[in-house]
């Protein structure tokens, strides 16, 4: 078998790995129950799956101007999509929506419960505020 | 002007003796076929079912990730359409989608969050996912 032919071939298996991870996103996010979650199936196709799917399309391309733009494709999705999942995972905590029965452990809501007791001995915080008003602001 | 016309021709024989290997080595043969319609079968079957979360998802954030999810899957499926018709036409359409998935997401995250620092709550419908905050027993 000539090199095309390997190129072909490992092609074709990059880019079903992709897809069959891209599938396990759809099931993973309609069967799992919370924002986080689901976050937790949708980064497989956003990093991993694309990329199998990118470096097969690439092994089928061939061409270097299409070779570095799918590399410019891969480096920028592998930058930016930490920082969205970042940010809704951040925006899914302080919304207070997570099932907090199936965590494990909560390292955030200890940093956020001591920065606000000390922002309260500090400030003079009002007990009238709520317990949730305390970590939003508390930034 | 032979010069050119001579050199015009010599790319021209290069792109016709180009072109046939990108066709042969691209996707001849049944079993090619066959595989890049497997594969657009399943990334349209999940494309579906990321949609259907989409139209579901009981918040704002759901739908987000569900959009991020889809942004994905759509930028998978132009992959694999250039690499299938071996037309690098559309690879700057995964450049632009790449960055308009990543600012779709962290607006509707940012607008979250200004709109719960602005003192409204439970903007979606609560469907028992969690109470808002920490639980009030917090030692302080």
């Amino acid at each position: 078998m000539s090199w095309s032919g390997v190129a072909d071939v490992a092609g074709a298996g990059c880019m079903l790995v992709g897809a069959v991870l891209c599938l396990l996103a759809g099931i993973g996010l309609l069967r799992l129950p919370d924002v986080l979650s689901r976050m937790h199936a949708a980064t497989k196709p956003q990093s991993f799956g694309l990329l199998l799917v990118l470096f097969g399309a690439g092994l089928w391309l061939r061409s270097p101007i299409d070779l570095c733009t799918l590399l410019l494709v891969a480096l920028f999705q592998l930058l930016t999509s930490p920082v969205a999942a970042h940010m809704v995972g951040r925006a899914a905590y302080r919304t207070g929506r997570l099932d907090r029965e199936g965590l494990v452990r909560d390292e955030l809501a200890d940093v956020l419960g001591a920065a606000s007791s000390g922002r309260g001995a500090e400030g003079g915080q009002g007990p009238g505020e709520g317990p949730e008003g305390n970590p939003r602001s508390a930034g | 002007m032979a010069v050119t016309a001579a050199s015009h021709a010599s790319a021209f024989e290069v792109a016709a003796a180009r072109a046939p290997d990108y066709e042969v080595a691209a996707v001849q043969g049944p079993a090619f076929e066959v595989a890049a319609a497997v594969i657009a079968g399943l990334l349209l079957a999940a494309g579906l079912m990321v949609t259907l979360r989409l139209v579901r998802g009981p918040s704002t954030l759901d739908r987000a990730v569900a959009l991020d999810a889809l942004v994905a899957v759509v930028m998978a499926g132009i992959g694999l359409q250039s690499a299938v018709r071996s037309n690098p036409f559309y690879l700057p359409v995964l450049l632009v989608l790449s960055f308009l998935g990543f600012t779709g997401s962290v607006g509707v995250a940012r607008f979250m969050a200004l709109r719960d620092e602005a003192g409204t709550e439970n903007v979606d419908e609560d469907e028992g996912t969690g109470e808002p905050g920490t639980p009030p027993e917090e030692p302080r």
